[in-house]
């Protein structure tokens, strides 16, 4: 059974939708990463489960308890805030134990809790400093660990990561995973990173004007996303706009149906495109389109092309370890799957 | 909203009016009043006989007169001696600054009885007892506080760029302080105006010890008659008084700043 | 040329605003501290001391009893005002309790004379709505006083102490109340510590300004026993003993002075330096 359950959540500022009914579920250990360009709800959608947001329709459930109506502070949901929110009066001890002495807890047992919590997030030796004493990285975690430490029934994560430099993201990232994974704590994880989203996910949602598009695995949104702004949100990509004849577009060796009137738009997957010599003849099934080297730019292991093509105005710009000539006719190969019409 | 919630609120609403107006209240009716008498919660005869007093007895009016000359030279002087300083603590480095900054508070954070009461008698000596200068210039010295530190915070809020761009386009320092910084300060000047305006209005104690019996402030006058329980003349003259604190309150909400108000009311 | 500038003129341009502190200000300052040393032939002496407490030593006690009892009801009810305006919006409260903000004291007194004497306006509106034959007077006792000072007070200082409480930022606030705190608890643990410095400010003001304060005991205040400052003014109006008056001015500024330096060793330890 999920844990966490939100049905047909609205909320709407004036005109803006910040939510557009929204249902996701959450499952036990289940780990949701919600992705969606700035603006687009996500935050709002953190909140609402947390309480901050008055919602204009629609009810969260935990373990099945409609708690729509309850004031935060009796959700027993954690977040964890992007700006991290520690309290600059109190130690990291008395920041963590705070969610504790709340709850009533007999002196040794908050002390017990706050210890182990500190030595699983490898923070010990910060217990008696305050806020302003530590470093981005190590208050990341005294916020994680304070959040943690009540053993809430759901993590709420926003943006966990965007206040740190990208060298301890990476490792970070993987950290909260296995934390994550390791108390079983089923979790929202906000973030505007599609790739830190796809790595860590269990299941991602991409949100766009407060609606959500597509939920899936990791996977399914990354091979088969459900419509153009999917396919255009998630990975590395180039996009050729494409004239459509009778319902039809060509491009290379390959004809599309397609349902829009005039143009159409081609999502590519520039990561996985390749560069081949005019005549070569790859040895697997895929997309060839002849074009020309318009560009070059030298980016250390690789070279990244432009490259022009007779069936569109945009440019493709592909990555490739071969070193062509600007002005030398080329081929672009792109395998089935890491390319979408719409 | 439930039932229980809007009581609760109507509750608070008559509760803060009753604590907040009520006490403003109880002036309104008394100016009105011409025949009260307990218990009846409202006077037993309206009209307007105190008001036409006050505006056609010669000495409530020349109180009512005196007050407000004092209160505007003091904005001047107060304003005149202000400024330069402002600027000063703003765009020089002044050995000791924030001992000199902390000086011109002090008038304001402590106890101005015993300096008014030694000032009465020092310009008692000098001819200045009994008369408006004489009150013009404690009122100007008190009233420091809030020129001084609102208008160095004026021109610490204006970049210093502005002005280096003129002074780059070649003009002197003078004719940048009035032609740039000053008409940008405007804003922060007429603020602390008004705050000297008002404290001047409706200050007693200087005014009482180095004033009367000579000459009567309205706050003087107020004070006498309220003590010699003539409750009408004293309500017109303290509505008179209120009306302009109230009304600037509503326009400076802007510069309701907390470091200003130390002093306000007396 | 971002730094301020280093010249004489800085210096030039205090002296005007400088020369009017010293004459109207530290000039009669240091009179009364001179002559609250001296006897009439102008030796030397500690008997003006010696009469203020014999004769003021009640008052001086009553003086301070008043002061913190004011500054311990507006604490708390400026703590509760801005806590309210901190979480809700409510247009009505936030003018409210700023409306006395600029009445001059003297015209406080006045109207709390009318309305909290024996027959004044708020107990013939009270008898009528409770219909109770008598209520007591509370001018010219402890407690309308007190009521007075704190009803000028309160605006004051949850001014500075609303400031203060709206540049936390929410989610201090909310990760509180995120982990099970309630509205209270995030007051006491939240927002009281965080703001302290300028709780303190407030606190501070608020005393200084209802010791140093005439006109409302005058007003307002009983007859006897009486607050110092109106024995400064009778000292000087009837005896014409500007010693005596004068060393009751130098017990206050004492008084105001300890507060002082405690404030300022406070703001020192607390925040490792003055505001700016
Ligand atoms: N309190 C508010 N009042 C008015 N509009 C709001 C409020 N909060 C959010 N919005 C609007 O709702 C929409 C969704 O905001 P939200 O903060 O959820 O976006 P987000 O996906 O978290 O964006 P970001 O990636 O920038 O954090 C935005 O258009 C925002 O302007
Ligand atoms: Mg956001």
């Amino acid at each position: 059974m999920a844990i966490l359950e939100t049905r047909n959540l609205k909320k709407y500022y004036g005109r803006v939708r910040a939510l557009d009914d929204v249902s996701i579920d959450v499952d036990a250990g289940e780990l949701l990463a919600v992705i969606g360009p700035s603006g687009s709800g996500k935050t709002t959608f953190l909140r609402s489960i947390a309480g901050f947001v008055k919602l204009d329709a629609g009810h969260v459930y935990i373990e099945g308890k409609d708690i729509t109506e309850l004031p935060p502070e009796k959700r027993d949901v954690s977040m964890f805030f992007q700006n991290y929110a520690l309290w600059p009066h109190m130690t990291v001890f008395d920041n963590v134990a705070y969610g504790l002495k709340l709850r009533k807890m007999p002196k040794e047992e908050i002390e017990k809790r706050v210890h182990d919590v500190l030595k699983l997030l490898d923070i010990e030796e910060l217990v008696d400093r305050k806020p302003s004493q530590l470093s981005g990285g190590q208050q990341q975690r005294v916020a994680l660990a304070r959040a943690i430490v009540v053993k809430p029934k759901v993590l709420l994560l926003d943006e966990p990561l965007s206040n740190l430099d990208a060298k301890i993201r990476l490792r970070i990232r993987f950290e909260i995973k296995a934390l994550q994974q390791k108390l079983n704590l089923p979790t929202v994880y906000v973030t505007h990173d599609q790739e830190e989203a796809l790595s860590i996910a269990d299941k991602v949602a991409v949100m766009h004007e407060g609606k959500v598009l597509q939920l899936g695995t990791p996977e399914e949104v990354y091979k088969s996303p459900v419509n153009f702004f999917v396919a255009d949100f998630i990975g590395t990509n180039c996009v050729l706009t494409l004239k459509v004849l009778d319902g039809r577009v060509k491009i290379g060796n390959k004809i599309f149906e397609v349902s829009s009137k005039e143009t159409a738009r081609m999502v590519v997957r520039s990561d996985e495109a390749e560069v081949l010599e005019a005549r070569a003849e790859p040895g697997k099934d895929g997309l060839r389109i002849p074009g020309e080297i318009k560009g070059k730019l030298y980016m250390g292991s690789k070279y990244r092309y432009e490259i022009r093509i007779e069936e569109s105005e945009d440019a493709l710009f592909v990555n490739s370890g071969e070193s062509f000539k600007i002005g030398e006719k080329i081929t672009v190969f792109v395998p089935d799957g890491s390319y979408f019409v719409y | 909203m439930n039932v229980a919630r809007i009581t609760l609120r109507i509750a608070a609403v008559v509760l803060i009016l009753f604590i907040i107006i009520g006490p403003l209240v109880g002036i309104v009716l008394w100016s009105f009043a011409h025949r009260w008498y307990w218990p009846n919660p409202i006077p037993q005869e309206f009209g307007l006989r105190y008001w036409q007093m006050v505006f056609r007895q010669g000495r409530i009016l020349d109180s009512l007169l005196l007050s407000l000359t004092i209160a505007v030279i003091v904005v001047g002087l107060s304003l005149l001696f202000a400024i330069p300083a402002a600027y000063g603590f703003a765009r020089y480095r002044i050995p000791m600054e924030r001992v000199l900054l902390v000086l011109f508070l002090m008038p304001q954070a402590f106890p101005q009885l015993p300096v008014f009461i030694n000032l009465a008698s020092i310009f008692n000596r000098i001819g200045l007892g009994g008369n408006m200068w004489g009150i013009i210039f404690a009122h100007t010295m008190a009233s420091l506080v809030y020129s001084v530190w609102i208008v160095t915070a004026t021109f610490r809020s204006i970049p210093m760029e502005l002005e280096q761009v003129a002074r780059n386009l070649g003009a002197s320092r003078l004719k940048t302080f009035f032609t740039i910084t000053l008409p940008l300060a405007v804003p922060g000047i007429i603020a602390s105006a008004i705050f000297v305006f008002l404290w001047s209005l409706g200050e007693f104690t200087a005014a009482f010890f180095i004033g009367a019996p000579f000459i009567q402030t309205a706050t003087v006058l107020m004070y006498t008659a309220s003590m010699g329980y003539n409750m009408q003349i004293a309500s017109v003259i303290a509505i008179l008084l209120i009306i302009p604190s109230i009304l600037f309150m509503i326009i400076i909400e802007r510069y309701l700043k907390a470091e200003y108000l130390a002093g306000m009311g007396g | 040329m971002d730094e301020k500038e280093k010249s004489p003129v800085g210096f030039l341009l205090l002296i005007p605003a400088l020369m009017v502190l010293l004459l109207l200000y530290m000039y009669p300052l240091i009179r009364a501290i001179a002559l609250s040393f001296t006897d009439e032939m102008g030796n030397f002496t500690l008997a003006n001391y010696n009469k203020s407490f014999d004769l003021y030593a009640r008052d001086i006690l009553y003086t301070l009893g008043i002061t913190l009892v004011t500054v311990g009801v507006t604490f708390v009810i400026s703590i509760l005002i801005a806590s309210y305006l901190r979480f809700k919006q409510w247009k009505f409260l936030d003018y409210m309790y700023r409306l006395p903000l600029f009445i001059p004291f003297l015209i406080v007194g006045h109207a709390m004379r009318i309305f909290l004497a024996q027959h004044g306006t708020m107990n013939s509106l009270l008898t009528r709505i409770f219909r109770i034959e008598e209520l007591p007077g509370y001018s010219g006792l402890w407690v309308g006083l007190v009521a007075t000072f704190v009803w000028v007070m309160v605006p004051f200082s949850t001014l500075i102490i609303l400031g203060a409480f709206k540049a936390l930022d929410d989610s201090y606030i909310e990760a509180a109340q995120n982990l099970g705190s309630s509205k209270w608890r995030i007051i006491k643990d939240i927002l009281i510590p965080l703001a302290r410095p300028s709780i303190m400010v407030a606190m501070v003001l608020t005393f200084v300004r209802t010791i140093s304060s005439i006109t409302i005991p005058l007003m307002v205040g009983p007859n006897n026993p009486n607050m110092i400052t109106v024995d400064m003014m009778f000292r000087v109006n009837y005896f014409s003993d500007w010693r005596v008056a004068n060393a009751l001015g130098v017990i206050s500024y004492l008084i105001v002075m300890v507060l002082a330096i405690y404030y300022l060793r406070f703001m020192v330890t607390e925040r490792g330096g003055l505001k700016r």
